[in-house]
């Protein structure tokens, strides 16, 4: 029985309440994208996404929908706005088709949604589109992966983010220093650029209780050669050298000066306001990142500003790890329009909109074909070019409880830094978040 | 009273003359920084040390939340929404009200707790159902799909506010006026009514603002843009990185600075309305 | 009729109402409710009285009735979202279970419990004597209420956005303030005692008006000859305050704390944008860590049961509270 649907509004309820016990599930998806052709006739979409800017302030979203019309004249897409905070766009969607509701047909969710979106039904699996082997072959391995959830796709990916290192190229010339490739330099490098007084901060990173913090954490622990989990999200590794190299580190930045104690209240928004107010010699941030730090209109330090790829620790290998960051195009399981919800999803993943993408946005396209072709985002964006060079590294978004699991990572390392910044808690802290997590990946964490 | 208790009575207040001082410099300070930071322009917003005066004042901001968000839309739309729930509140609040404070009804005990019980289930937790009714009733994104909600859960506290000011109406009042031989409706209308003039305003502005500053049901019930309010509106601002501070304060601005204007113009009404033109000495 | 009611809109005409000629001084004080001389009208008043309540009540029961119980089914219930909507799997105790095993949600209990007794203390102190100063004010009274009105009606969100850009570390004005005043270098939200002090100071900020103003309506309908009386026996202003108005208030301040009680042990808005109800939990509200469990962790059990929960505390502290205040709140048996 489905407490949504009108027999419960009509209905007593008191006898909703005693007809509960017992009810059973549902499986089947009321629309599923197999055998779903695009539609003849014409037919209108609703598409729910943020603001999207192009590189000159327009809005992207409208660009790429007029680019789709062209192809396929007879489906109208509406756009709905909804607040860019993810927890509320969550909230709306969760409310929404949770309900039963057909639109919004179309929804840009978070890279860290399918697993949790397919678990509680609120995307469509997209069915045959999954087994097409050379479709999804045209796409990193890890994104695939993370759109996958029991052997199903559940998204069509749109955009793609990885982190960077931007640093001060201005200061580092003049002082004679080079761009730091490992963690261990970077410490040294930040740390004579506060003595010369030039900045305040060495490295400023998000440390806030949330999830741009377990984004860090994962990082810094593929820095260090572990993982937070199992590419499966089933064994939690933290209580690892490894994680606690990276702990340690995260923790030494803040108690050694390297990092403000106001990292662990700093978001990507703070972040780059100190690092584009001139206050900070190094940044750990998107690749939106490099278009805001470059805008004169907001920041003192436009133009010299420099983006690589982040460094890892000394004796770790060569590898420099970005989590994987992004946003997918999710379809609603109950839209009366599959056909047409599927062909706008797709194309937005397809060639002639990721290079449309990549040309006028700042967002990385996900088609590999795309991402890789330097010459569509134009030689003068860094972030393009360095993103074919990226290790991605997958939070343990496939489990379905993973925003428990990320809560039980951001909450206790929020709590090493604020607290003190002690390396010595690091043990503790790392036995605790181990707890926190397996209680999260059962779904029994509160 | 005397001048020399009115003397007196002074002494023992100043304290709190100084005290109310500081509650207005505390009061205001924090508007007017939001005031001279949505003149800013986006780099001097986050200036450190920040400037107490726009080194360039800009009004760059505004035009972004008017132009660029269609902010005026959201103004309409929460004036719509906003005064038409006040009105059916009040409304229904001063007879329920009468009815629990002055009439011998039975179960005005259970009622009372009944009201309060609805008040004190978090918000949060119904969201779902409501969307779930709002939608099986054709209701989402339209304007009484919103006034009906809030009426409903802004009610329980409009009918406490009423019903305690109809307690301290003197109890003689209506009885005179039955001999006149007058309705019981047009007893508490004409009788009733000018005596709880506080009572009437106190529900009223608390149900108004109680609506105007409500997001996530508005979020949830009226997301389009047709029918969205101003807390909506504000928080479609920015991207997920960027929060747009100087456009945030701007749209808070427009939308604080009439409703000041209004209280401003018309404070002897206001004044009038919250004392019953009671001006005592 | 209509222009009598035309009076409410503001036209200063009512004199106090001891003073009416119309209450014959043998009834004077009596309250409703007091048995009338027949038992026929006494009737009449009181089908008047449900038909006074009848709408009202219609309206709550037909909107809120269905959402609570829902709520309630669900915190009872094993459930997860399938195709067709929210599935319950079985009605089981789990969700409660799981409350009580988790030593987060104790500390959201004695948070909430907490911020709620500290925050609706001080804004009851100081609602009380902003009343107090606004009563005596005359020509000011209208640009003090004006400008107490501004930031109880200022959206939530955007009160809290201004008092996280007054707070931040880097660029706060605040924060700019304690280090060029105090040469400290606070962290405002960055350490859990700040971040809960500084929580509740844009929390009474926004409001201590809301008490203020129903103090004040009290306030302002207190009978005078009282105060003439006690006068004469030579009582002084503070012998006056304590021993006339505060008890003559205390059915207003009353309702006022009742209803902050309710406000603040569900405040949700302010340490969602403030703080996201960091640093680490330490100002995670029962009314977050609901809706994270709910909408980030979609575990609909567990967050109908917080709700659930909370509600049934809130309903326990005010009964407990109206006990107390039996007296006071109404002249009739209310709990």
């Amino acid at each position: 029985m489905h407490l949504s649907r009108r027999g419960l509004l009509t209905g007593g309820v008191v006898l909703a309440a005693t007809a509960l016990a017992g009810c059973g599930g549902d499986a089947r998806p009321p629309v599923t994208a197999a055998d779903i052709a695009p539609p003849t006739e014409p037919v209108t979409i609703d598409w729910m996404a943020p603001e999207l800017l192009t590189n000159d302030g327009k809005d992207l979203r409208r660009s790429l929908v007029r680019a789709f019309q062209k192809r396929f004249p007879n489906i109208t897409v509406r756009l709905v706005q909804v607040p860019p905070t993810t927890d509320v766009r969550r909230t709306t969607l969760t409310t929404q088709i949770a309900s039963g509701a057909v639109t919004p047909d179309v929804y840009l969710g978070d890279c860290a949604w399918p697993a949790q979106f397919a678990h509680n039904s609120l995307a469509m699996p997209l069915g045959r589109v999954a087994d097409d082997e050379e479709f999804w072959s045209g796409y990193p391995e890890e994104v695939v992966s993370s759109i996958s959830y029991q052997g199903q796709v559940y998204a069509f990916p749109c955009y793609l983010d990885l982190a960077f290192l931007y640093y001060r190229a201005d200061l580092l010339d003049k002082h004679g220093l080079e761009v730091p490739a490992t963690w261990e330099e970077l410490r040294r490098t930040a740390l004579r650029l506060i003595d010369t007084g030039d900045v305040r901060y060495g490295l400023v990173w998000q440390g806030m209780s949330g999830e741009p913090l377990t984004c860090n954490v994962s990082e810094f622990v593929a820095d260090a050669g572990g993982a937070l989990m199992d590419l499966r999200a089933r064994r939690v590794r933290v209580d690892s050298p490894e994680a606690r190299r990276a702990l340690t580190f995260m923790t030494e930045l803040v108690s050694e000066g390297v990092s403000p104690e106001a990292v662990g209240t700093f978001a990507e928004e703070q972040t780059l306001t100190a690092f584009a107010g001139g206050q900070a010699a190094f940044l750990r941030n998107w690749s939106y990142a490099w278009g805001s730090a470059n805008d004169p209109e907001s920041s003192l330090v436009a133009g010299k500003v420099g983006a690589v790829l982040r460094p890892t620790f000394e004796g770790a290998g060569t590898e420099r790890h970005s989590t994987l960051g992004g946003w997918h195009n999710f379809v609603n399981p109950h839209t009366a329009h599959p056909g047409a919800a599927v062909a706008f999803a797709r194309w937005v993943a397809e060639e002639e909109a990721q290079t449309l993408m990549a040309a006028t946005s700042p967002y990385l396209p996900t088609l590999s074909a795309v991402l890789d072709n330097p010459r569509i985002a134009g030689p003068d964006k860094p972030t393009n070019r360095l993103s074919a060079d990226a290790a991605i590294v997958l939070r343990p978004f496939g489990s379905p409880h993973y925003p428990a699991i990320s809560k039980a990572i951001y909450t206790d390392v929020n709590r090493l830094l604020v607290d003190g910044a002690d390396p010595g808690a690091v043990g503790d802290t790392l036995t605790e978040m181990a707890q926190g997590m397996a209680l999260a990946r059962d779904g029994v964490a509160l | 009273m005397s001048a020399r208790d009115r003397s007196l009575l002074h002494r023992v207040f100043s304290p709190v003359t100084l005290g109310a001082v500081v509650l207005v410099l505390f009061t205001a300070m924090p508007l007017y920084w939001m005031v001279v930071n949505s003149l800013k322009p986006v780099t001097e917003v986050g200036a450190m040390p920040p400037t107490f005066w726009p080194g360039d004042i800009t009004g760059a901001n505004y035009v972004s939340a008017f132009v660029d968000q269609g902010f005026g839309r959201y103004i309409l739309n929460s004036l719509v929404v906003c005064l038409s729930s006040t009105v059916v509140v009040v409304s229904l609040a001063t007879f329920a009200g009468y009815a629990l404070a002055r009439t011998p009804m039975r179960g005005r005990g259970p009622v009372m707790i009944a009201l309060l019980m609805v008040s004190v289930y978090p918000p949060i937790a119904v969201l779902v159902p409501l969307y779930v009714m709002a939608r099986e009733l054709g209701m989402l994104n339209s304007y009484p799909g919103l006034i009906i909600p809030y009426v409903a859960f802004n009610l329980p506290f409009a009918i406490w506010i009423m019903r305690n000011y109809m307690l301290s109406v003197p109890g003689g009042l209506e009885d005179a006026a039955r001999v006149d031989g007058a309705s019981a409706t047009r007893t508490v209308l004409s009788i009733i009514l000018p005596q709880v003039r506080p009572g009437l305003f106190t529900a009223g502005v608390f149900t108004f603002t109680a609506t105007w500053t409500e997001f996530l049901m508005a979020l949830t019930l009226n997301s389009q843009d047709a029918y969205r309010t101003i807390p909506v509106g504000i928080a479609l601002m920015g991207t997920v990185f960027e929060v747009p501070y100087g456009m945030i304060f701007a749209a808070a601005v427009a939308v604080t600075a009439p409703i000041a204007v209004l209280v401003l113009i018309f404070r002897k009404s206001v004044v009038a309305g919250l004392t019953a033109g009671a001006i005592k000495g | 009729m209509r222009t009598t009611t035309g009076k409410t809109t503001g036209i200063p005409a009512q004199r106090p109402p001891t003073e009416n000629g119309w209450a014959p001084a043998r009834r004077r004080g009596r309250r409703a409710g007091a048995p009338p001389r027949h038992d026929a009208q006494r009737r009449r008043m009181a089908r008047t009285g449900w038909t006074y309540t009848a709408p009202s009540l219609a309206v709550i029961g037909a909107i809120t009735l269905f959402p609570i119980v829902f709520s309630l089914v669900l915190s009872f219930s094993e459930v997860r979202i399938g195709y067709g909507g929210f599935v319950v799997e079985r009605l089981t105790l789990d969700n409660y279970l799981a409350l009580v095993r988790s030593s987060d949600w104790y500390y959201a209990l004695g948070f909430t419990v907490f911020y709620t007794v500290v925050t609706v203390a001080a804004e009851v102190v100081l609602g009380v004597l902003a009343a107090l100063v606004m009563e005596r004010l005359s020509a000011s009274r209208g640009w003090m209420m004006a400008l107490m009105l501004i930031p109880w009606s200022m959206i939530t969100v955007v009160s809290a956005r201004l008092w996280a850009y007054m707070y931040d570390s880097s660029y706060g004005v605040i924060t700019w303030l304690l280090q060029n005043l105090f040469g400290a270098n606070p962290l405002i939200l960055g350490t859990p005692a700040s971040a809960i002090g500084a929580m509740a100071v844009a929390d009474i900020w926004k409001t201590t008006p809301f008490v203020a103003i129903i103090v004040l309506a009290g306030l302002v309908m207190l009978p005078r000859d009282v105060y003439e009386s006690a006068e004469v026996d030579g009582a002084g202003p503070w012998t006056m305050f304590w021993r006339i108005t505060l008890p003559q208030l205390r059915p207003t301040i009353a309702v006022a704390v009742l209803f902050r009680i309710l406000q603040a042990f569900g405040v949700f808005d302010l340490p969602f944008v403030l703080t996201g109800g960091g640093p680490g939990i330490a100002t995670q509200s029962l009314a977050v860590m609901g809706y994270k469990v709910l909408f980030q962790d979609l575990n609909i059990g567990a967050g109908a049961a917080i709700a659930t929960s909370t509600g049934l505390l809130v309903a326990g502290a005010c009964l407990l509270f109206l006990k107390v205040f039996r007296a006071q709140v109404g002249k009739e048996d209310v709990a």
